[in-house]
C-alpha cells in the first residue's frame, strides 16, 4: 500500500517537470535549456543531437568535463533521412560505448521520434541499466518535448533553406537584375559576403541529398558555410576571405576531408565533389559553380579520383567540347592498332599501356600491377612502340597516347539518370 | 518555387524532316534569311546487317551546366528559375566566345547586328501558356516541350541521347529522346528533286 502511495507521488513529479518543459517551451525556450533541465533532473549528462547527429546541446551538471564534437559519433545502422520509415517498435533505446579523452563512456541513446519520421537522439551518458524507472519516465517525457523543439526547429530550416535555395540559384545562374539588390538580399540572408569564394558541388544519390546538405562542418575560416540544393546537386559556398592563395589548395582540401568523413560516417555512399576555381566575388559565382559542375563530370566519366578540381585539370577540360567525331578519330589514330591487335591475337597491350602510364612508366610497379615479369612487361612495350610506331620515352607520343586514353575511356561514358 | 527544368523531348520516330520547325522558328523570330536558330539532319548508322536513318531537329538545349554562361566575358547569359538559358542582347559585345564553347553550336552571330543570338524557348510564348514556335509547328508532334524533372510522368522510356548525339554530356542538355524504333520512322523519299539545295540552305 506504502509502495503504491510513493509511486503515485513520484508520477505527479514526473508529470510536474514534464508540465515546466511544456511551459519552457511554449514560452520560447531553447532544446540547450530542455536539455539542462533534464540533466539536472536525472543527474547525469544529456546530450542531444538532430536525425543527422549534430549535437545541438550538452548539458552536465556532473561536471565529468566531457567533450564533444560537432557530431555525436553515433554508429552506423539506422536510415537517417528525415522522411524515413521507421518502424514503430523499433527499439527506442541502445546502448554504447563512447571513446572520449577520458576513455570508454557507456551511454544510453533514445531515439525521439514519431512512427513515420526521426528528429533526433537524446543521449545519457552512462548504461541504462543504472537508470531508475522514474529516471526513465522523465527522459521520455522531456523527449516528447524535445521533440516538439526538434520539429519547430526542422519546419524553420526548412522555410530557411527553400528561399536560401532560390536565391542561391540566382546568384549561380547569374539570374538577377541588379548588383545592389543582390547585395542587399544576401545581406538578409544572413550571407558571408567578402570574398573570394570557393564553390563546391557535391553529388550523391538523390535520395540522401537532404542528409548530405546538412552533414557538412558547421564552420569553414570563421565563416558558416553556404550549403543549397540545386538540380540535384549539394552545391557548398566558402568564404575564402583573409586567407593566403597558398592557404585555399590545403584548406579546402581539409574542409572536404572532413566533409567525406561525415558523409562516410552516415552512409552516404557514392559520393564526388567538384571544386570550381576560386571567384573573387559574389558577382563571379557563376562562373566558378559552373567549372566545379565541369570538373564533377568529367571526374566522375574520367575516374580521376572522388574529388576533382577544376584548375587541375588542365588540357582534359577541352575533350568534351571537341566535335565527338574528330576524338574518335584522333583515338583510332594514336591506339587503333593496338586495340585491333588485343582483339585478334587476344591480348592486353591497351590495358598494359594504360597502366604503364598510371605507374609513372616504372617498369617494376607496372610490372606488380599487371602481375607479369617485368621482362614480360618490357617485351610488350616494344610490341607496343612497334605497332603504333611511336617511342615511349618521346614526351609527345605520351601525351597522345594519355590523350587517346582519356577519349576512350569517355567512350564507355554512358549517363543513365 | 518547385525545382523546374524546362526542355524538349523529341521523338526521332516521327519526325518527317519537314523542317516546319525551323521555318516557324526563322519566321516567329523574324530571322535574318540564312540563320536558324534550329537544325534539322538526316543521321544514319549500321545496327547488325540494317542501316538505320532517321532525322535529328536540334537547337539550344538549355543544358543544365550551360558552357555559354560560364564562358561569356560580358555575363550576357543567365538561366532563369524555371531552366531558360536567356541572352542579354545589350550585354553581347558579338565576341563569338559562346558560339565556339558551345558544344552544340547552338547561339550563332547574327550578321546584321552583329550580335549572337540563340534558341530562348519562346519564353514569352510560354509565359502565356503557349508553345514555342518549333513545337507547335510540328505536324506530327515529334517535339514536344517538356520539364526535364518531371519527365518520368509522361515518358518513362525517355533516353538522354540518340546516335548522332555527343556521347559525352558534361553539360547535361536538357532534352530527351524516344528511343530508335526500328522500321518505324517514317522517311521523306530520298533524293527527291530539291533536297540537295533545301539542304545546303539550311546549313
Amino acid at each position: 500500500m506504502q509502495e503504491g502511495k510513493g509511486m503515485k507521488m513520484k508520477t505527479k513529479i514526473c508529470n510536474e517537470i514534464f508540465m515546466e518543459a511544456i511551459k519552457d517551451l511554449a514560452q520560447g525556450r531553447d532544446i540547450p535549456h530542455l536539455a539542462a533541465l533534464l540533466a539536472e533532473e536525472i543527474g547525469k549528462p544529456v546530450i542531444v543531437t538532430d536525425d543527422v547527429k549534430r549535437v545541438m546541446a550538452i548539458h552536465d551538471p556532473l561536471g565529468t568535463g566531457v567533450r564533444v564534437g560537432e557530431f555525436f559519433p553515433l554508429p552506423r545502422g539506422r536510415n537517417n533521412d528525415r522522411k524515413s520509415p521507421l518502424p514503430e517498435d523499433e527499439n527506442l533505446v541502445r546502448e554504447g560505448l563512447w571513446e572520449t579523452e577520458q576513455g570508454l563512456i557507456n551511454y544510453s541513446c533514445f531515439a525521439i521520434q514519431v512512427p513515420d519520421r526521426l528528429y533526433g537522439y537524446c543521449i545519457v551518458l552512462g548504461a541504462y541499466r543504472e537508470l531508475e524507472a522514474r529516471d526513465k519516465m522523465i527522459i521520455r517525457q522531456l523527449s516528447l518535448t524535445l521533440l516538439l523543439a526538434l520539429k519547430e526547429l526542422l519546419d524553420q530550416e526548412i522555410i530557411r533553406e527553400r528561399l536560401l535555395d532560390e536565391f542561391t540559384y540566382d546568384v549561380l545562374y547569374n539570374n538577377y537584375d541588379s548588383k545592389v539588390a543582390l547585395y542587399e538580399k544576401a545581406r538578409r540572408l544572413q550571407w558571408h559576403l567578402e570574398g573570394p569564394f570557393a564553390v563546391l558541388v557535391l553529388d550523391t544519390p538523390a535520395d540522401r541529398l537532404n542528409t548530405a546538405r546538412r552533414l557538412g562542418p558547421g564552420l569553414f575560416n570563421s565563416s558558416a558555410p553556404i550549403y543549397t540544393v540545386i538540380n540535384e546537386n549539394v552545391v557548398i559556398i566558402l568564404s575564402l576571405a583573409n586567407l593566403s592563395k597558398e592557404q585555399y589548395m590545403g584548406s579546402c582540401d581539409s574542409f572536404v576531408r572532413e566533409l567525406m568523413a561525415n558523409l562516410e560516417a552516415n552512409s552516404v555512399q557514392n559520393t564526388h565533389i567538384g571544386i570550381g576555381s576560386v571567384a573573387a566575388s559574389l558577382t563571379d559565382l557563376h562562373q566558378s559553380f559552373q567549372e566545379a559542375k565541369v570538373a564533377l563530370e568529367l571526374g566522375k566519366t574520367l575516374g580521376t579520383g572522388d574529388i576533382s578540381y577544376f584548375n587541375e585539370l588542365g588540357f582534359l577540360k577541352f575533350i568534351f567540347s571537341a566535335p565527338a567525331q574528330e576524338l574518335q578519330e584522333f583515338a583510332q589514330r594514336h591506339l587503333g592498332r593496338i586495340i585491333a591487335y588485343d582483339l585478334e591475337m587476344e591480348t592486353d597491350l591497351l590495358q598494359t599501356i594504360e597502366v604503364y602510364l598510371n605507374q609513372q612508366g616504372q617498369i617494376t610497379n607496372c610490372a606488380k600491377a599487371l602481375y607479369v615479369h617485368e621482362n614480360t612487361l618490357r617485351n610488350r612495350l616494344k610490341k607496343i612502340e612497334q605497332l603504333l610506331g611511336i617511342d615511349l620515352k618521346r614526351i609527345d607520343h605520351l601525351l597522345n597516347i594519355y590523350i587517346a586514353l582519356q577519349i576512350l575511356k569517355t567512350d564507355h561514358y554512358d549517363e543513365v539518370k | 518555387m518547385a525545382p523546374s527544368q524546362k526542355g524538349f523531348l523529341f521523338d526521332p520516330n516521327r519526325c518527317l524532316g519537314c523542317r516546319a520547325c525551323v521555318m516557324a522558328c526563322a519566321a516567329g523570330k523574324n530571322l535574318p534569311p540564312g540563320i536558324y536558330l534550329r537544325h534539322v539532319e538526316m543521321q544514319e548508322f549500321r545496327q547488325g546487317p540494317r542501316i538505320m536513318k532517321f532525322f535529328l531537329s536540334t537547337s539550344c538545349n538549355h543544358c543544365v551546366n550551360p558552357e555559354c554562361l560560364r564562358l561569356c566575358p560580358e555575363r550576357a547569359f543567365r538561366k532563369r528559375q524555371d531552366g531558360i538559358v536567356m541572352h542579354d542582347l545589350s550585354k553581347c559585345n558579338g565576341c563569338g566566345t559562346c558560339t565556339r564553347g558551345c558544344p552544340f553550336e547552338a547561339p550563332m552571330v547574327n550578321p546584321t547586328t552583329g550580335k549572337a543570338v540563340k534558341c530562348d524557348l519562346c519564353y514569352d510564348r510560354l509565359d502565356e501558356g503557349e508553345m514555342p514556335f518549333c513545337v507547335a509547328a510540328c505536324p506530327v508532334q515529334a517535339l514536344r516541350q517538356i520539364d526535364i524533372w518531371h519527365l518520368k510522368a509522361h515518358a518513362p522510356d525517355a533516353v538522354k541521347r540518340l546516335h548522332g548525339v555527343l556521347k559525352l554530356q558534361v553539360t547535361q542538355p536538357s532534352i530527351r529522346y524516344l528511343s530508335l524504333k526500328p522500321g518505324k520512322q517514317v522517311l521523306r523519299h530520298a533524293g527527291r528533286k530539291g533536297d540537295e539545295d533545301e539542304n545546303e540552305d539550311l546549313q
